[in-house]
């Protein structure tokens, strides 16, 4: 698929910035805590997704031609917050390593990274929707984009800070997950209703993501199963050693959720259709 | 600001394709690279079968997606209208590829580039007309202001077709005079 590098490119920004919210939350919530691996994580998968999103261009070297229509582009607009997304949260990675004190600073440089990639994705949304494309059209990719930040956020934030919650309530994780991938699913299911009322080109796109109905129904048992081990994870408290190994159950919802996640973002990419009939 | 465009004559069209050649060659393409090109509809069943060609290219809108979406400003609009594509700014992003709802820029591998119609502004400039419509049998396609092209020929040509994705997206700068089989919603799109 042509599209790999920015499926990865807006897969890991997301998660990243799903990272940044949580730990930024993280830090009001608890006292002195300051989740260096969540830190770590975010900064590395923002890098990697601005890395990959140069792999997609035609002429890398002039990356940053992007920047000369922020007035009008939203792949502009986007391009920029992407970038400062990712300064911002190497900036706290950075802050983490090299400065111990500083809670006050960490917490503002955590907010200004959240704030900006709640921004990015709303830009990403944007982006998709306004082109030629009518599966990209309406308000599923938003709320897919969002839906990914929360729960690939929430989740990637608990399993790399378990350590240091150890000793708190974990429900919301679990319930922030679960509430999202619903809305998730009931939107897409909407559009995909629409979708195969629309014009010929929708049609087409519909017309590819029945071919994968079966991909398709594995995603939603992925994304939703790992929810639901994830809620059934964080509700049982002071369990541990009762139940099996809690990193273990707790990697499993990663697996099945990040897994699910990203056939979705597949299936986004590959059921793009223009239009029917173009010069080629 | 002028506003030039296209005129396409559907009742002269017999699909030779001629255009499509003439403006390959013009801009000297690779296969597997077209800036204008000619498709054939086809429908109906015997005693009355029909077919109708459609020859397109850019139709340098009046309010091009393509131009609005370019991240680097490479997609452009011209004094005369014409939307131009400057390659020394081009990125090779692809997002007028998904922009433009014609289907028009080409994203060519070996440059890293896009490339489309700039209904041949070197010629234009020295007085003379395009190739695909210099090049036309037919005299199917005109080129002009697009006043000028309304006063002639807008009273029996129209700009939305079924084929065509809906004009108030982008406004496109183009007059077609269709064939009365073009209005069919049932057609399948000819292979070559
Ligand atoms: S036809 Fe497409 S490429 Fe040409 S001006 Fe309109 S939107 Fe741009
Ligand atoms: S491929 Fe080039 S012309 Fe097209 S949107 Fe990107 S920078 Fe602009």
């Amino acid at each position: 698929m042509g599209e790999m590098s920015l499926l990865i490119f807006s897969f890991a920004l997301q998660s990243a910035i799903g990272i940044m919210v949580f730990l930024t939350l993280g830090l009001f919530l608890y006292e002195n805590k300051v989740f260096k691996k969540a830190a770590f994580t975010a900064a590395g998968l923002s890098i990697l997704g601005v890395l990959a999103s140069l792999a997609h261009l035609g002429q890398p070297l002039a990356a940053l031609n992007a920047l000369l229509n922020i007035g009008s582009s939203w792949l502009s607009r986007e391009v920029l917050l992407s970038g400062v997304f990712m300064g911002l949260a190497v900036l706290y990675a950075l802050l983490v390593q090299f400065k111990a004190e500083g809670h006050g600073l960490r917490k503002a440089v955590g907010c200004a990274g959240s704030i900006v990639g709640l921004v990015d994705i709303l830009a990403m949304g944007k982006l998709y929707s306004t082109t030629s494309v009518p599966v990209w059209q309406g308000l599923n990719t938003y709320v897919d984009f969002y839906a990914t930040a929360i729960a690939v956020g929430a989740l990637l934030f608990l399993a790399l800070s378990y350590q240091e919650l150890k000793e708190e309530s974990k429900s919301i994780y679990g319930l922030a997950v679960l509430a999202s991938v619903i809305i998730q699913a009931a939107v897409a299911i909407s559009a995909s209703f629409d979708l195969s009322i629309g014009g010929m080109a929708a049609q087409a796109s519909a017309e590819i993501l029945r071919g994968m109905a079966v991909v398709i129904f594995f995603k939603w048992l992925l994304i939703l199963g790992g929810a639901a081990i994830l809620l059934w994870f964080s509700l049982s408290k002071g369990q541990e050693g009762k139940t099996a190994s809690p990193l273990g159950i707790l990697s499993l919802s990663v697996l099945a959720l990040i897994g699910g996640q990203l056939i979705g973002r597949y299936t986004f990419y590959v059921s793009m259709v223009v239009t029917s009939v173009g010069l080629t | 600001m002028t506003q030039l465009g296209f005129f396409f004559d559907m009742t002269a069209c017999g699909g030779c394709k001629t255009c499509q050649i003439a403006c390959s060659d013009k801009n000297d393409l690779k296969p597997g690279m077209l800036f204008r090109k000619v498709n054939g509809f086809e429908g109906g069943k015997f005693p009355k079968p029909w077919i109708y060609y459609l020859s397109t290219t850019c139709n340098h809108c009046e309010r091009p997606k393509c131009v609005e979406g370019c991240p680097t400003q490479a997609m452009h609009k011209l004094e005369n209208g014409i939307v131009a594509h400057d390659k020394d700014k081009c990125i090779g992003c692809r997002y007028c590829v998904w922009s433009c709802p014609y289907g028009v820029p080409q994203f060519n591998e070996e440059t890293g580039r896009v490339g489309k119609c700039d209904m041949c502004r070197d010629l234009i400039e020295e007085g003379e007309n395009p190739a695909c419509v210099d090049s036309c049998t037919m005299r199917a396609i005109e080129w002009g202001d697009v006043e000028e092209l309304k006063a002639k020929y807008g009273e029996d040509s129209v700009k939305d077709l079924p084929v065509l994705p809906d004009s108030s997206k982008t406004k496109p700068s183009v007059f077609i005079k269709a064939k009365a089989e073009a209005s069919n919603r049932e057609f399948i799109l000819k292979e070559d």
